[in-house]
């Protein structure tokens, strides 16, 4: 047993914290625990899913079910009984997790797959000023870099990409990719099934801009009743399905044929585009009952394309068993991994898409764009994990001047598959890690509520979890308070309210995070500003079209932080974002975000 | 103690759902149909194996003749305190099938070099062999050998913080249903008789305003390349010049606005010269298909000869 007594001493014997145990994860742990380092914590809030075991080995059929952390704890004390690891079932956000935790390791390790929580932990350590080094794999791509407070770029020193995200007149009004009438299904899914939220509508919009706000040419009413000027109220649609007791018939004739046929009625909208034309549950007895897409014969069933007959009988079979679930659970949050969740979605689009004349999708590919999947596959996780530890002694061994950032290349270049670099040096303007953060925001303060800002923006936007914000007015006036209900009766005004305009300062800041941030207030009343819309100012501008695989492009829902504990996250492949270097010219633009963390669309 | 009931089968396409996405059924089948052969069940061995039976190759040989010593539990994640002093190759194989029950393994304790020496039809069974740690004592006759069989193999060295890796292989096929930047095979040197009745039935004179800006761009070039051919006797521009003339040509042909007496915004016409280049290419078999025709491969197919060859032989034909 001699070997084990020349392990863990010295600097491997410092303790580190690993955060995530899925597929960068467990090749993370294996090779620690390899290498010899032996203090290890490991926290991750998911548990064992099927989907898991082609790639997180640490797993095996028996534990599905069964906490990720806790399991890979197990294995890798079979490899070294000695090794002493902590295991964590919990989510990184959680109070116990704070500064002072965090102060308790020499180095912290990203194995994770969604941006909040990376943000997150960059800031933690960045407070408690503590090495961590990030990473993320998708496919055959992977990446890793070395934050280093004050020396190197913070996780947030450059914009990141946001998840691609689609106007609401073109998922209500007027759709014409496959992905529109995905969205639009989850947004539907939601408002039959789940918490209300007003970006998700699914109505026909009738605000849309193409229609300069009312549409004089418009004079029908749409089925309910309400004049087109003034879009059906909230309590109309959920209550409305609720009054017919979740009929599918019904709601499918509503949504696939009245509504349609509503759309239809704004003329300008169908001038350069061609028309939908409704379906009716009697119409589509005369489909045939075969799909109108071709398609191999070979292939998985799931890669089948429905028929829309198919798709109408699943519809209706759906919303039932949906809303029996809903009964017994209470609202519900859409779950790829939920049959009858991600049928429901596949019907609803293909019946949409099959309205619009957009090419249908198999379940298998609408997985994949509802559900954010990326591709995962073992290797490029070890390799990753590998190039992790590398720096990790680095890091251990104080040599933090030779650690470097490391990307996997589709391509060889320079005969290289791998480009390495010195880490780039703080951005002197980041609103994270620079000594007095600022950033702009443009609003109508008239009509932007006090809501709206510490949700859209405070929490989803910049990541805070409890933020606090008072005025910058000298006298410290409280605006928001991260204390349950002291500022609640704040909440519902705008911003004019408490006279705030045109470059007024918001001091921010979550106290847990250490993260203080300026928000600088910049009014306009330019017209067609949605009164809960905002832009971050000086924000670089959306990178480029990103190559067209769909299973990475993906914006929907808004999803508080603390949903994540209720649901099961969606870590399933997505062990995250990859920056694609562009070796010439040394710069880096993102290929595409694993995040299911969702943000708001616009 | 009761019988614990026999699990039920994941299913594949479940537990494979995330590689699925990335390679596909057929990547997915081609790696079910694969036998991999391991030499020397080391740490490195180990490693390249675990990522091959995770996915679901088909099956694995481990060849290694040596028993567990201490030093391997050190480094080696697939070896435990129980495996002391047993078969290495066995033990690794075993630890590994552990990780994916839709995968096979054996284990062969048998010293390479007899191996090669005495039974070499073994390695034909596989798909690729991965020799890992050998000397060049081995790896010499080895690589002589798995060449003169076709085999692929791979050659795996690591020490400390480095490493090589070297892949053997006569051939290696490879049909990419995607290939980046394919040109478009317009054929317009050499039309066919439906592309030229289409584009001969458009008169674009006689065309209104509308009509006239959406055209499709692909019949513009071909109509003033007609033009530029009818002026050049009958040739086709083979020149960068000639081309050019072509474009000026196709510039020519954009309607003038009669009010304000500058042209029209035809995006069609701007595509057509954008595009010019590209579609005026000359229609040939690309070179690299070429070389492929005139192989000796395919020139004498013989009862060895591989699928690809025979097919291309007949795609000769």
């Amino acid at each position: 047993m001699e070997y084990l007594n020349t392990l863990c001493n010295g600097s491997l014997s410092s303790r580190v914290l690993v955060v995530g145990a899925g597929g960068i994860g467990c090749e993370l742990v294996k090779n620690l625990v390899l290498t010899g380092v032996c203090n290890i914590d490991l926290i991750d809030l998911d548990t064992i899913d099927v989907s898991n075991l082609n790639r997180q080995f640490l797993f095996q059929r028996k534990h599905v079910g069964k906490s990720k952390a806790e399991v890979a704890k197990q294995s890798a004390l079979k490899f070294n009984p000695r090794a002493n690891i902590t295991a964590r079932h919990a989510s990184v956000f959680d109070s116990e997790y704070n500064v002072d935790f965090f102060s308790q390791f020499s180095l912290v390790m990203n194995a994770l797959d969604n941006r909040t929580a990376r943000n997150h932990v960059n800031r933690m350590c960045l407070a408690a000023n503590i090495p961590l080094i990030e990473s993320g794999t998708e496919g055959y791509l992977g990446q890793i870099t070395v934050i280093i407070k004050g020396k190197s770029e913070c996780y947030e020193c450059l914009p990141k990409a946001t998840q691609k995200t689609f106007p609401g007149c073109t998922i209500r009004n007027t759709p014409s990719e496959p992905i529109h009438c995905i969205v639009w299904a989850k947004h539907l899914f939601a408002q039959l099934f789940g918490e209300y939220d007003a970006d998700q509508e699914v109505a026909p919009d009738a605000h849309d801009p193409e229609l300069q706000v009312t549409d004089p040419e418009c004079n029908t009413t749409s089925a309910n009743g309400i004049e087109p000027s003034a879009p059906p109220a909230r309590v109309s649609t959920r209550d409305w399905v609720g009054s017919i007791g979740y009929d599918g018939t019904q709601l499918f004739n509503k949504l696939f044929s009245e509504d349609i046929k509503y759309l239809l009625s704004m003329d300008r909208l169908w001038q350069k585009r061609r028309s939908p034309v409704p379906l009716s549950w009697e119409d589509l007895r005369d489909l045939p009952s075969n799909s109108d897409t071709p398609q191999s014969t070979q292939g998985l069933e799931e890669q089948r394309v429905w028929s829309i007959k198919e798709c109408g009988d699943v519809f209706v079979t759906c919303v039932s068993k949906l809303k029996q679930l809903m009964e017994k659970d209470g609202d519900l949050v859409w779950d790829k991994d939920d049959p009858a969740a991600l049928d429901f979605v596949t019907a609803t689009a293909n019946i949409r898409s099959h309205i619009f004349a957009i090419q249908q999708k198999s379940r298998f590919d609408v997985k994949s764009m509802a559900g954010n999947i990326i591709p995962a596959i073992a290797s490029t996780n070890a390799i990753v994990a590998g190039l992790i530890v590398m720096e990790a002694l680095k890091v251990l061994q104080g040599e933090t001047d030779r650690c470097r950032a490391t990307f996997l290349l589709r391509k060889p270049s320079c005969k290289k598959l791998f480009s390495s670099l010195s880490l780039p040096v703080p951005n002197p303007n980041c609103y994270v890690c620079s000594s007095q953060p600022e950033a702009t925001i443009k609003v109508n303060a008239n009509s932007f509520l006090l809501k709206t800002l510490e949700e859209k923006v405070l929490k989803e936007r910049f990541s805070m979890i409890a933020p606090d914000v008072e005025i910058d007015d000298g006298k410290g006036t409280i605006l928001i308070s991260s204390e349950e209900g002291e500022t609640e009766e704040n909440m519902a005004w705008p911003l004019a309210h408490f006279n705030i305009g045109n470059n007024d300062r918001l001091k921010c800041d979550d106290f847990m995070q250490n993260f203080q941030l300026v928000l600088i207030i910049l009014h306009t009343e330019e017209g067609d500003m949605d009164p809960a819309s905002f832009e971050v100012v000086g924000d670089v501008p959306k990178p480029e079209p990103e190559p067209s695989n769909n299973s990475t492009m993906e914006i929907v829902t808004v999803n508080q932080i603390g949903k994540q504990k209720r649901r099961r996250a969606d870590s399933e492949g997505g062990e995250g974002e990859v920056c694609e270097l562009d070796s010439k010219r040394a710069k880096v633009s993102v290929v595409s975000d694993g995040s299911e963390d969702e943000c708001i669309a616009y | 103690m009761s019988q614990e009931p026999t699990p039920k089968p994941i299913s594949k396409s479940t537990r494979y759902d995330r590689q699925l996405r990335l390679w596909g059924d057929k990547g997915q089948a081609t790696l079910e149909s694969a036998h991999v052969c391991l030499i020397n069940a080391s740490a490195i061995g180990s490693e390249t194996l675990k990522n091959l039976v995770l996915p679901g190759v088909g099956k694995i040989t481990v060849v290694d003749s040596n028993k567990v010593m201490g030093r391997d539990l050190g480094n080696n994640f697939f070896l435990d305190q129980d495996s002391l002093g047993l078969s290495r190759a066995d033990r690794v194989k075993e630890l590994l099938l552990e990780i994916n029950e839709e995968v096979t393994g054996e284990s062969v304790a048998t010293d390479i070099n007899t191996l090669i020496n005495e039974n070499p039809e073994f390695f034909k069974q596989f798909s690729v062999v991965i020799a890992t740690q050998v000397s060049e004592g081995i790896s010499l006759p080895l690589s002589r050998l798995l060449w003169s069989q076709r085999v692929p193999l791979i050659l795996v060295k690591s020490y400390g913080f480095i490493g090589s890796i070297r892949v053997a292989t006569p051939e290696h096929c490879i049909v990419e249903a995607k290939p980046d930047n394919a040109l478009e095979d317009l054929r317009f040197d050499k039309p066919f008789i439906e592309l030229e009745t289409h584009v001969n039935s458009v008169e674009l004179d006689k065309l209104d305003k509308t009509e006239h800006e959406h055209v499709p761009y692909l019949v513009l070039i071909y109509k003033y390349l007609q033009k530029w051919s009818e002026q050049n006797g009958g040739r086709y521009p083979s020149k960068y010049k000639e081309k050019k003339e072509v474009k000026e040509l196709i510039r020519q042909g954009i309607r003038i606005n009669p009010e304000t007496g500058g042209p029209e915004a035809e995006e069609n016409f701007e595509e057509a010269m954008n595009n010019l280049n590209t579609a005026l290419t000359e229609t040939k078999v690309p070179s690299n298909i070429d070389t492929i025709l005139k192989d000796d491969n395919c020139e004498q197919l013989t009862a060895q000869s591989t699928p690809f060859w025979i097919l291309t032989a007949a795609l000769k034909k």
